[in-house]
């Protein structure tokens, strides 16, 4: 079974969130950048399943700038295959639906049976590009997946819903997104690491991939402006009976939080 | 892999070394002492590679997802049903890392290792740290007990243990230490007697403190052929082997610490590793190996500590604030982070001047023991980083607890059993006192053997300090100021260290308070120096030139109180108050007022405000 993962790389969890001085991005100044927790279960299942059914093979994507490039050779360390780096500075402007058609050339150019995504990129949290990616290939797709059977022709899926679970089956190709509860990933094998940079990291452009300026150029979601939320502020401790701090309380609640 | 930004000259003796050759004291033998101070040629850890980073990667993932979450179950030694054979967990958790290849880093491709060099034995090693029981059970396996096999073992004992301990299908003990030899460890009274066929040699006698002790399937034992020490290649499971009680200890209660008795045990005579009589070669080069480990085991966990105490800290809130914040906890962290940033540079150019020097012997027949020689040529530094490493670890945990006010007394915040733990750091490997007597004696032997090309350098410090016309020009560029302190800092050692030698003569040995101070005055020196050169090698970014500052003139200080008391006893009748007074006119000349209350401010806030050790 041949398999893709898409792969984003985000900050780490413990990355001090600011804002740039224009207010419209979020800066990545010194920031660590790791594998999206939800894109690890996606590889970890990918390689369970190659390692089930004993054959094919998995390639990994990954659409960035260069710092791209130690993730995707984790990822193969890991046990991908390969891996593709979509890089070209066209893809620098592009919205998510410009990622996806990134992605969508570079999986039709490598026919597979199924796409593995985590949920959702952690961080931006918009979770739209599986389903874009599933559109543009006209595959069938399931998210938010804890178990996963495959066969040759179909996959089984347990999804997550409010309050329990739904099976779905589908027929191959399709795309999967992955929630927590899928797996637990392992760790990179030292030997792993080290066949890892025998393994083929391949570079691609727009061009490599077919893909037009106009393409790109279609961008219909602009951020317009990020905050940060409101700092917390230290408690006050009022003083006094009983009487006295209550009202106090609705002194500062009408004038200060003006709320009432 | 960067070239450093600042090639810095001293203008004074001895000449700059060549500039395509790394400075002498990249070669060991306490060279740095009279080498130029220079950032060129020297490793810091800003040089990994990506695969030494994802290695270390792998080794702290595995310590956080395997072995921190049951560090209470492998303090109370709780045991585990594997299959249908029951063993401890602690045993199993070595298996585990054994899986990942955590164990073989150094153990050559050919013999089911990675073949991987210091530099990353040492990152790993370094990674796997915070949990003081478990690394010590590593240790003994994979550095003391599987390396001599590597270095001394023949192709056939090579590829019959080799990948059994490499993957930990089998675990690995060193049995030196005796009931009445320990730190005089060539002493030992058990013996191996060769039998009539000249098959087996049948061992007697007992190791103690032996750590693995209770579930080890092999150990490297020790003992006597004839009166020459050697040493042996020992299947634990063999009649005649018994294991005693587990020693109750101050600390490290999830490892295995027993004695092991030997009574006429029969080992195969291809077991002997070398030689008979190699005992001395092998306990030694072992040694120098197993303290570099064991000061980068203390570097990862002193790293460890400071994130524990940032995050109590900034959690923790008394008087309407986090703690953290308050100006003498501060005062606090910012020592122990500079202090650990130093070992971290002292630590890693030890390994990569080791590297350096490996990377150029052949391959081949008797490449191994070349590597030995490359070793023991580091003796001097692996003790100063074995020091450093434990006494600076031990310095940090005692702030550590301390800044976690009550809970650092409960088992609950780690710092209480790291601090028990940490205690034995100073112990074992050669205790911290045979340590520094190794350091000064190393020094002698390369002086006396003219390795390190001090002769003509101490002459000039002495008949300049004698002149006064020890000028040791301003350098221009970030931290001018601290590469004349250190070169002063250099001469004021030299001077001493002649001193002590022309008075002393051979009694030195009898002189151990002042080997101490000599010693305790090397340490600062590479420390300083160390420090600086990372620091310069990463262009004096803020946060590491304040370290510099602070390290370097904590050392300056530390060396001239330490130089003036060995001058004080060594120098007899009238002409000490001359020879002070060159000292201090050294010292005071190259000292500095330094703000060092600020600068620990300052190391502090940029590590608080990252919430971790990020240097």
């Amino acid at each position: 079974m041949n398999l893709v993962v898409c792969l984003k790389q985000v900050f780490s969890t413990e990355a001090k969130i600011r804002i740039s001085p224009d207010g419209r991005a979020v800066s990545d100044e010194g920031v660590e950048w790791v594998m999206s927790p939800y894109d690890e279960y996606a590889l970890e299942e990918a390689i369970r399943i190659k390692e089930a059914t004993g054959a094919g093979t998995i390639i990994a994507i990954s659409i960035g700038p260069d710092r791209c490039t130690p993730m995707l050779r984790s990822a193969l360390a890991l046990g991908a295959d390969r891996a593709l780096h979509l890089k070209d500075p066209m893809f620098d402007s592009v919205d998510a639906l410009g990622v996806a058609r990134a992605l969508a050339a570079a999986i039709r150019r490598n026919p597979c049976d199924m796409v593995l995504f985590g949920r959702m990129g952690v961080g931006m949290d918009q979770g739209v590009i599986p389903a874009m990616v599933a559109e543009l290939l006209g595959a069938p797709m399931a998210g938010l997946v804890v178990k996963i059977t495959v066969d040759a022709e179909k996959v089984r899926c347990v999804r997550e819903i409010d309050g329990g679970s739904e099976v779905v089956e589908m027929a191959l190709p399709a795309v999967v997104t992955a929630q927590k509860g899928l797996n637990e990933p392992r760790i990179a094998n030292l030997k792993g690491i080290m066949a890892a940079k025998k393994k083929p990291l391949d570079l691609l452009t727009a061009a490599d991939l077919g893909l037009a300026a106009p393409d790109l150029q279609d961008v219909r979601l602009v951020h317009e402006s990020y905050e940060l939320p409101a700092p917390r502020t230290a408690a006050r401790l009022l003083q006094g009976d009983p009487a006295d701090t209550a009202r106090q309380l609705v002194q500062i609640l009408r004038n200060e939080a003006k709320v009432i | 892999m960067g070239t450093p930004a600042v090639k810095v000259r001293e203008g004074t003796p001895p000449a700059d070394a060549p500039e395509t050759e790394a400075p002498a004291g990249a070669k060991g033998s306490g060279g740095f002492l009279t080498s130029p101070v220079s950032a060129a040629g020297v490793f810091v850890r800003e040089m990994f590679t990506p695969d030494q980073l994802d290695f270390a990667d792998t080794a702290r993932k595995f310590v956080d997802t395997e072995v921190l979450p049951r560090l209470d179950e492998i303090e109370h030694k709780k045991t585990v049903t594997v299959g249908d054979a029951e063993m401890l967990l602690v045993v199993q958790i070595l298996k585990k890392s054994g899986e990942l290849g955590l164990l073989g880093a150094e153990v050559p491709e050919e013999y089911g290792g990675l073949g991987l060099d210091k530099i990353t034995g040492m990152l790993i090693a370094e990674s796997m740290s915070g949990c003081p029981s478990f690394s010590t059970t590593v240790g003994a396996h994979a550095g003391i007990g599987t390396m001599p096999i590597v270095i001394f073992g023949n192709e056939e004992q090579k590829q019959r243990y080799l990948p059994l301990l490499a993957s930990a299908e089998i675990v690995s003990c060193y049995a030196l230490t005796e009931p009445g030899s320990g730190s005089d460890a060539l002493s030992g009274k058990t013996r191996a007697v060769l039998n009539a066929d000249g098959t087996h040699y049948a061992i007697t006698g007992e190791k103690m403190f032996i750590t693995n002790g209770a579930w080890a399937d092999i150990g490297i034992v020790f003992a006597g052929i004839d009166g020459k020490y050697s040493a042996f290649i020992v299947d634990l499971r063999s009649p005649g082997v018994s294991r005693g009680a587990e020693e109750k200890k101050m600390g490290l209660h999830g490892s295995s610490t027993t004695s092991l008795t030997f009574d006429g045990t029969l080992v195969p005579r291809e077991n002997l590793l070398g030689k008979p009589g190699d005992a001395a070669t092998i306990a030694l080069n072992i040694l120098n190996l197993g303290r570099m480990k064991l000061g980068f085991g203390s570097l990862g966990t002193c790293k460890f500590a400071i994130d524990r105490t940032v995050a109590y800290g900034r959690e923790r809130r008394q008087f309407g604030r986090p703690i953290i914040e308050f100006d003498m906890q501060k005062g606090k962290l910012g020592t122990m982070v500079a202090r650990t940033y130093a070992v971290d540079a002292l630590g890693y150019r030890v390994v990569g001047a080791i590297d350096a020097e490996i990377a150029k012997l052949p391959k081949g027949e008797g490449y191994q023991q070349a590597v030995a020689g490359v070793l023991r040529n580091f003796a001097l530094e692996a003790s100063i980083l074995k020091i450093a490493g434990s006494e600076t670890l031990h310095d940090v945990l005692d702030s550590a607890v301390k800044m976690h006010g009550g809970y650092g007394f409960v088992e609950e915040y780690h710092v209480e059993r790291l601090a028990r733990d940490n205690v034995i750091d100073m112990i074992y490997e050669g205790t911290n006192d045979i340590n520094r007597m190794v350091i000064v004696d190393s020094l002698v032997r390369a002086i006396y053997g003219g390795v390190i090309g001090s002769r003509e350098y101490m002459e000039q410090v002495d008949s300049a300090l004698r002149t006064g016309r020890l000028e040791i020009p301003a350098v221009d560029g970030p931290l001018g100021q601290e590469v004349a302190r250190v070169a002063a800092a250099k001469r004021a050692v030299a001077f001493a260290v002649n001193e002590m030698i022309l008075n002393c003569g051979t009694d030195i040995k009898n002189e151990q308070q002042v080997m101490q101070a000599i010693a305790d005055a090397l340490i600062a020196l590479y420390g300083m120096e160390s420090t600086l050169a990372r620091a310069l090698a990463g262009r004096a970014r803020p946060i590491p030139a304040a370290i510099a500052r602070l390290i370097v003139h904590e050392g300056s200080q530390a060396i001239a109180r330490l130089t003036a008391e060995v001058l004080s006893h060594v120098v007899t009748g009238g002409r000490l108050p001359a020879k002070l007074a060159r000292l201090d006119a050294l010292n005071r000349q190259h000292g500095a007022v330094v703000d060092t209350m600020a600068l620990r401010t300052r190391i502090a806030d940029s590590v608080i405000e990252a919430g971790k050790y990020n240097l």
